[in-house]
């Protein structure tokens, strides 16, 4: 949806069907100039440069919405296969401003739309994880995420949630799951920022009934 | 041919005599002469023949009309002199008395009438769709007399005060009573029910109702039950006596409203004397009586609902405090004799007095089980309660008595939710037994754990009777043991024991260990290197808790004989070569963990036989603490068994590590179920699935749904189950 939004928006440009090959050279080069020395990949100094290029902070949602369009696996770094399947996406794109601003266009039409924040979601899990072998995502990271991804959407709820986590010590030791993750965002979605339209009935994960518990002792204090 | 025949025609004879109208009158006039006699009771000189012929006569020749309206008149003439004539009579008793009389010769009188006129019941009375002539006579009788108004209120109310006077003690003239009923029910079913039976069901309850609210403000509830069951009895031979049968359904339910449905509920609850005190005292012929009567009601609330209530409730309350008394919760044996002595009193109330109703029952295990659980130590002092009893084996007691004991005993352990706890316990107590030799009877081990098999299935025994195995096994073992080393089975002058444990079977405490003493280790040594010889690839791990020694001492006065753990040999033994040690050098010698080291050397210096001197002296073992060998203890026995201190319960952190094992133990037999129902139903919503896996399980334990919820989350991780797309409340099965 993202790419048709933006194929109307630019449409005075070139237009290239979906399943040609990329056009865009520009953003195809843009990979050389940014990594590594020896190997096909960027690598976290190259990542930081290329934020600089395009003006954006390496902590900026903007960068996480870009790993999550060209599929990154692992944090501070892109492949080049990546980067290569990711240039459908941006073949529209032909300097920093236009990728910063083709960016900031994904980034609003994801928010509009639940299976696209839903895929953002989820990938964001699979992004922050330390190791392929460790399933659970560290506290830390799924906080800062929380901010990233939906501090704005759900202020309430990343504000609560968060202070949650925070004080929350086992939770620290063992960091979040997938499926704890997924029910987050179903959670902020469904649920009113003072949970009284939560339901005990039972399916949502452990960690949100403590949380909602938690968040009514706090409520009381 | 036919025509030939008929020639000879004979013709019927014909009375061309035609009855004429004065004719009719006088022999009319015969008959109303003879009618008069028969009312007079003077039939005897009457011709029955002639009389019949001219009522014959009168009917054939067209009368029967003149006939049937004089029978009617001369009969009402007649019986309304009767009425009057009865009217008259002052006396009460003399007026019943007439009445009947009237009414047995009225009877009388209308079959003889009835005789004579036969012909026109046949003929007449058919054709014209009249009422026969019997019936109508009784009609009469009816409309003259019974409903005469100065005879019908006096009657009916001289008929309720003879009643009234029978319930209130006094004889009275019950065949009086049976013609008047059966009067009622002659002259018709509507006069019975409308004349009599109506009023009376009336007067009835007025008379229970005033009764039974003053009876049971005067005496117990018992003496009021006896008197209701009294009452009941007496209705019932009321209606054989003298009533009509039909009466009797509706009396006996105005007597078991007004005597029992209304006061239920008093009689029940009534202080000192109602059934919650009779339970209480289990007063079995009362409470049988109770059960007969409130067994009666069935509206508008079934009667016995409110004794199952009130026994559930007393159970309860019994139950409760019995659970929660501190004394009691003190002695573990004491405490399942306390639920044995409650269920059998109950039992025997259930089966003695309520005729074993089955609802009784269920309420009575709905109760145990309530407040069973309460007391999450419930499920170890019953095994401790087995244990005992397997243990010492009251002496005295049979194989049947103590069979029935243990079946007592599988009754209550059938009202525990968390049977896979007693499961724990009962392998720690069975292992102490057998490893002890302290059981007494193989055959009551065996029946116990048959009985738990009965109940719980094969897989919750299987390691109970992999313990027994071992045993057998470890027996044959020791006598291969004796036969390598030529016939005995010493070492170095040490005889050794052992019994082989398979791993999982037995509980067996990890990371219990210590320094066996170099004499004792070169004996395990030789045992061990027999054993790996026979079956290669196993692995041997002593088990220091759970052994025990027999030592030979040498006091100053004389030598003795100690059984000791295998803990207290270590320590004992340390005392070979030196008097007096301090704790820490007897920490460090033997390494045994600090809990069990503390309670050996408790038993050994500060409990019945001080084989050892503490010093300071003192009842609890200090780290400061310095101990020193007894050369002056005496003991009358030359053998002794020095028992380990402990409270026979477990201390609060073995009771919190027998837990968490509970708990861990439960996660895959939560998960094998959440997966074994997934497999079939491929897809399920969340509450569905945490009832489905709760049924399935609360044969060994009642699952909490967090716990469960836990599982789910921990199989989606795994990827066992991924969350519907569309519903998140739905779980997938991944295969």
């Amino acid at each position: 949806m993202a790419s048709r939004l933006l194929g109307g928006r630019l449409s005075s440009g070139k237009r290239a069907p979906c399943n040609e090959a990329p056009t865009s050279t520009w953003f195809e080069n843009l990979f050389d100039a940014y990594k590594d020395a020896d190997e096909q990949i960027i690598c976290p100094e190259g990542v930081e440069r290329l934020c600089q290029a395009l003006n954006l902070d390496p902590s900026d949602v903007l960068v996480l919405v870009f790993a999550w369009k060209l599929g990154a696996k692992r944090m501070g770094y892109f492949l080049h296969e990546e980067w290569l399947a990711g240039c459908k996406s941006f073949s529209s794109a032909h300097s920093t401003s236009e990728l910063c601003n083709l960016l900031k266009a994904i980034h609003d039409s994801t928010l509009r739309d639940p299976s696209a924040l839903r895929s953002i979601h989820s990938f964001t899990h699979k992004f922050c994880r330390e190791d392929e072998r460790v399933r659970n995502v560290e506290i830390s990271s799924a906080i800062i995420m929380l901010q990233l991804l939906h501090g704005k959407t759900f202020p309430a709820h990343v504000k609560n949630l968060v202070a949650f986590m925070e004080s929350n010590a086992p939770l620290q030791k063992r960091g979040v799951s997938h499926d704890e993750w997924m029910m987050i965002l179903q959670f902020c979605r469904e649920v009113e920022p003072d949970c009284s339209n939560y339901q005990d009935d039972g399916a949502w994960p452990v960690l949100l009934d403590d949380y909602v518990e938690w968040y009514q002792k706090q409520q009381k204090l | 041919m036919a025509n030939q025949r008929t020639r000879f025609v004979i013709q019927p004879f014909r009375q061309n005599h035609q009855m004429d109208e004065e004719y009719a009158t006088t022999t009319w006039q015969t008959l109303r002469e003879a009618i008069h006699e028969i009312h007079r009771q003077n039939a005897s000189g009457l011709s029955f023949e002639e009389l019949y012929r001219n009522a014959y006569n009168m009917v054939l020749h067209k009368y029967g009309e003149k006939l049937y309206s004089g029978l009617v008149d001369t009969i009402t003439e007649h019986l309304r002199s009767i009425a009057a004539e009865i009217a008259e009579a002052n006396d009460d008793i003399l007026f019943l008395k007439e009445l009947k009389k009237k009414w047995e010769e009225h009877k009388l009188s209308s079959i003889m009438i009835r005789d004579i006129l036969m012909y026109m019941d046949r003929t007449y009375v058919v054709q014209q769709k009249k009422t026969p002539v019997y019936d109508r006579s009784l009609q009469i009788f009816r409309d003259e007399v019974c409903r005469n108004p100065r005879i019908k209120d006096r009657l009916l109310g001289l008929l309720l005060e003879l009643i009234q006077r029978e319930r209130m003690g006094e004889m009275i003239d019950r065949s009086l009573m049976k013609t008047f009923s059966g009067m009622f029910v002659e002259l018709g079913r509507d006069v019975y029910s409308r004349d009599f039976e109506a009023p009376f069901l009336a007067a009835s309850t007025t008379f229970y109702q005033a009764e039974s609210q003053e009876y049971i403000l005067q005496n117990s509830a018992s003496d009021y039950m006896k008197h209701a069951e009294v009452r009941l009895h007496e209705e019932a031979e009321r209606v054989r006596h003298y009533l009509d049968s039909t009466t009797e359904l509706k009396i006996k339910e105005i007597a078991e409203r007004e005597l029992i449905a209304k006061h239920m509920k008093t009689l029940a609850e009534m202080e000192n004397s109602g059934i919650v005190t009779m339970i209480e005292d289990s007063k079995i012929a009362e409470l049988s009586r109770a059960y007969g009567l409130f067994k009666r009601v069935t509206q508008p609330t079934p009667g016995l609902g409110i004794i199952r209530e009130l026994m559930a409730a007393n159970v309860k309350r019994v139950g409760m405090e019995l659970v929660k008394d501190e004394e009691r919760n003190r002695d573990p044996v004491l405490y399942v004799q306390g639920l044995l002595q409650l269920r059998a009193k109950y039992e025997k109330v259930i089966t003695n007095a309520f005729l074993s109703d089955k609802q009784f029952y269920n309420s009575l295990n709905q109760a145990f089980e309530s407040f069973i659980n309460v007391n999450q130590h419930s499920p170890e002092y019953i095994s401790l309660f087995v244990d005992d009893q397997l243990r010492k084996g009251l002496k005295g007691t049979s194989e049947e008595e103590m069979d029935n004991i243990l079946e007592e005993v599988v009754m209550l352990f059938r009202y525990l939710q968390e049977k896979d706890v007693f499961e724990k316990y009962y392998k720690q107590h069975l292992a102490k037994r057998l490893l002890g030799g302290r059981s007494i009877s193989d055959d009551a081990e065996r029946s116990m754990i048959a009985k738990l098999k009965h109940e719980c299935g094969y897989q919750f025994t299987s390691k109970l009777e992999g313990m027994f195995n071992d045993m057998k096994l470890s027996a044959d073992t020791q006598e291969g043991f004796k036969q390598s080393l030529g016939g005995s089975s010493k070492v170095g002058g040490i005889e050794l024991m052992v019994h082989v444990l398979t791993t999982g079977f037995w509980p067996t405490q990890l990371g219990a260990k210590c320094s066996l003493p170099p004499e004792i280790t070169r004996c395990c040594d030789v045992f061990k290197e027999h054993y790996l010889r026979q079956h290669s690839g196993r692995r041997l791990q002593w088990q220091p808790n759970m052994g025990n020694a027999d030592l030979k001492a040498k006091f100053s006065t004389r030598k003795h004989e100690i059984n000791v753990s295998t803990y207290q040999m270590c320590i004992l033994l340390l005392f070979n070569t030196t008097d007096t040690m301090s704790y820490e050098d007897i920490v460090n010698a033997t390494s045994i963990p600090v809990a069990d080291l503390k309670r050996a050397l408790q038993s050994l210096a500060c409990a019945k036989f001080k084989v050892l001197n503490k010093e300071p002296k003192g009842r609890d073992v200090d780290d400061t603490d310095s101990f020193s060998f007894n050369a002056d203890f005496t003991c009358k026995q030359l053998r002794f068994k020095v028992a380990t201190v402990s409270a026979q319960k477990e201390t609060e952190t073995e009771k919190q590590e027998t837990r968490h094992k509970v708990d861990e133990d439960r996660k895959p037999q939560i998960e094998a179920a959440i997966v074994r129902i997934m497999k079939s139903r491929k897809e399920m919503e969340h509450n569905a699935l945490i009832s489905e896996v709760t049924t399935q399980l609360t044969a060994r334990f009642v699952p909490h749904p967090n716990f469960i919820k836990k599982r789910i989350e921990s199989l989606i991780e795994r990827e066992f189950l991924e969350r519907d797309a569309s519903n998140w409340r739905k779980y997938k099965y991944l295969a």
